[in-house]
């Protein structure tokens, strides 16, 4: 098992930055995803921990030994790739047992190991089977099989969840957690896929053009987001982004958004935002942090209904305050109806407040 | 439309194709069957003689040897050249594309191509240069260069000399077919394959040639066909000699029947020595098909399902 620590790691393809300045430490035996809307380097970063690309700058340590410029058959690296690559021409055995015939391993040995892995992935029967025979759940076992078969070092996982269906996909994931729990194996994972980065990341590391937006285990991505990006990147249905500014008047404090919608600055928050007066600030509220109720509160917001959307177990309600929109998650058996008044009461503790300019976030202490 | 108009109509679509087929290879065909048949000669006429043609072959001691030629020059020319050295072309071609861009790569495909280019007779001529036995060939002057005294390559190497001018060309062949089929590999293969602990010769072993297998294969059979029946460089270089040391068998029909080196306008006979080759040929792709299970090619298509 290995750490890996990527230094300022840098890979440009001729005048394009595919990774940009990216520092990471991946502990040892832990998942750590590689999050990002596709471009943005998730997997060039993965290609050169593999040892396929060669980093343009930085270096990638494996406990503390530098290994740019060794090719990957010396760096005991499993992969599996999007497309599972496995090799058209060879059984299921075949393809696991490769790279240990590479290695020049005794054939009882390879026969042992292969079953031994087989069973942990489930796929004992299928040995015989070329993978154009076989469904892609399958073909994604046999993937990771010929990955693991040689006790890795490191495991690396792209996009291993995208060709599989929905149902497939949440087995597939708790499988992929169990087998690797139970090798104890340092793993890193690629996705788009929020939802696949925050079920299966013990860290995420969300990239953004190439250059690391926020590290952090997945909890705090969605309560402390560093940032607009990882703000809006993280959470399903989006969270409400809303320009705004801060307005005094009557010696109450609102955040101003747009010209009919008028957000209270809680009594905690006031001191930290209060310097920012006049200056360009993005207000960001969940719609799960967000209740409605028929009762006015000390802080809550009058808003009429504009359209009522079921997502299955909660209901969408669309607030419209002139040009702004504010969306608030909500049970799906509340009765809201469209064109209905009622008191929209934002979570206090659960507002973040960005600056507009650099788009980083501003702590409110609460 | 009733049955029989379409039937009308499919005949009369098919008419130009059918018509083009029965002047210009059906006709020519049975002529030539009925010709083999004939002991016609300069004066072209028509009087059947029965098979005696074809016991004439039997009994043709020069046919034996010219079967061993045409063997040695087709597959000598074919795993030399236009498989191996073919592939060989295509691997270190895709290899620079790779690695170095597309132009370079380009420029190296662009050469090798040259030769299909270039008029026979000019490329013939080149090489009659090249090989000139005086110290005015290009090989004997750089042999003289290194004071080394001439060889007349021709009649020392005939053989040699025929399967490397047919193979400089038909190398480009494979070349093309073998490097499209190389390029569309998925680089994810060769990723794993580099993973999984492959070097740049496993990778070739394991992953590549596998995957171009069927290229190999059709590019194998298609080009002993086509040597199996061409001459054109034999018979600028060498005329089929010396004494018949590179006369193949198609060469040997020209030459029974259009004289050349040796003059006979045997027409009776060179139509039955087209005939046996044709023969061979058909028993050759019937081995190809077979062995190779082109069966399998033809019938469902061989992209491979990622």
């Amino acid at each position: 098992m290995a750490n890996v620590r990527l230094k300022n790691l840098t890979k440009t393809f001729g005048s394009v930055v595919a990774v940009d300045n990216v520092s990471l430490d991946i502990p040892d035996g832990k998942v750590t995803v590689l999050l990002g809307p596709s471009g943005c380097g998730k997997t060039t970063l993965l290609l050169m921990l593999a040892g396929i690309y060669q980093p343009t700058h930085g270096e990638v340590y494996f406990d503390d030994v530098m290994v740019n410029g060794i090719p990957p058959k010396l760096r005991n690296v499993g992969l599996v790739f999007q497309s599972y690559a496995l090799y058209p021409h060879m059984t299921v055995f075949d393809n696991i047992a490769f790279p240990l015939r590479l290695q020049k391993v005794p054939k009882d040995e390879i026969r042992d190991r292969v079953h031994a892995i087989t069973k942990v992935v489930q796929i004992s029967d299928l040995l015989k089977r070329k993978p154009g025979q076989m469904s892609g759940g399958q073909q994604q076992r046999v993937a990771l099989a010929r990955a693991l078969v040689k006790n890795p070092d490191l495991l690396l996982l792209d996009e291993p969840l995208s060709n599989l269906d929905a149902r497939l996909r949440i087995e597939t994931r708790v499988e992929i957690k169990r087998i690797q729990q139970e090798f104890g194996i340092t793993t890193v994972l690629v996705t788009h896929d929020q939802v696949e980065a925050v079920t299966m990341a013990d860290n995420v590391a969300v990239l953004k053009k190439g250059v690391l937006q926020q590290y952090s285990p997945p909890e705090e991505l969605l309560l402390k987001p560093d940032n607009i990006f990882v703000a809006s990147f993280m959470g399903d249905p989006p969270m409400n982004l809303l320009d705004t500014e801060l307005v005094v008047r009557d010696d109450r404090a609102f955040f101003k958004c747009g010209s009919e919608l008028e957000i209270p600055v809680p009594p905690e928050a006031r001191e930290a935002v209060l310097s920012r007066t006049g200056k360009g600030l993005v207000i960001g509220i969940r719609p799960e942090n967000m209740s409605l109720k028929e009762e006015e509160g000390d802080y809550a917001i009058r808003g009429k209904v504009f359209m009522v959307e079921l997502l299955g177990r909660d209901k969408l309600v669309d607030f419209r305050f002139g040009e702004v929109a504010l969306r608030v998650l909500v049970p799906a058996d509340l009765p809201v109806n469209t064109g209905e008044e009622l008191w929209i009461h934002p979570h206090q503790s659960r507002i973040h407040l960005f600056d507009k300019e650099n788009s980083e976030t501003i702590p409110i202490a609460v | 439309m009733t049955k029989k108009r379409g039937h009308f109509m499919i005949f009369l679509l098919l008419a130009p194709a059918l018509l083009i087929t029965l002047t210009f290879y059906l006709v020519p065909g049975i002529l030539t069957g009925a010709m083999s048949f004939t002991n016609m000669d300069h004066r072209l006429t028509w009087n059947f003689v029965g098979f005696s043609n074809y016991v004439a072959m039997f009994k043709d001691t020069i046919l034996s040897r010219v079967f061993w030629n045409t063997i040695l020059y087709v597959f000598g020319t074919l795993l030399l050249f236009n498989v191996t050295f073919g592939l060989l072309i295509a691997l270190a071609t895709s290899y620079i594309a790779e690695r170095h861009g597309e132009k370079p790569s380009l420029f190296f495909r662009a050469l090798w191509l040259l030769p299909r280019f270039t008029p026979p007779i000019v490329y013939g001529v080149i090489w009659l240069w090249i090989l000139d036995p005086t110290r005015n060939g290009l090989l004997n002057g750089v042999l003289n260069w290194f004071g080394q005294k001439p060889v007349s390559w021709i009649s020392e190497f005939p053989m040699a000399v025929i399967v490397l001018t047919n193979g400089v060309i038909g190398a480009s062949f494979g070349m093309i077919l073998f490097y499209s089929a190389i390029t569309s590999i998925s680089r994810e293969y060769n990723w794993a394959a580099a993973v999984d602990g492959a070097g740049w010769l496993h990778r070739i072993r394991y992953v590549t040639l596998p995957l171009i297998r069927w290229p190999l294969l059709f590019v194998t059979a298609y080009q002993t066909l086509s040597l199996l029946t061409s001459y054109e460089y034999i018979l600028i270089l060498t005329g089929g000699g010396p004494f018949y040391k590179t006369t193949v068998w198609s060469l040997y029909a020209y030459n029974e029947a259009f004289g050349g080196y040796y003059a006979s306008y045997r027409f009776g006979y060179a139509t039955a020595l087209t005939l046996g080759l044709v023969i061979v040929s058909i028993i050759a792709s019937v081995i190809y098909w077979r062995v190779f299970r082109f069966r399998e090619m033809m019938s469902e298509p061989k992209i491979e399902v990622i």
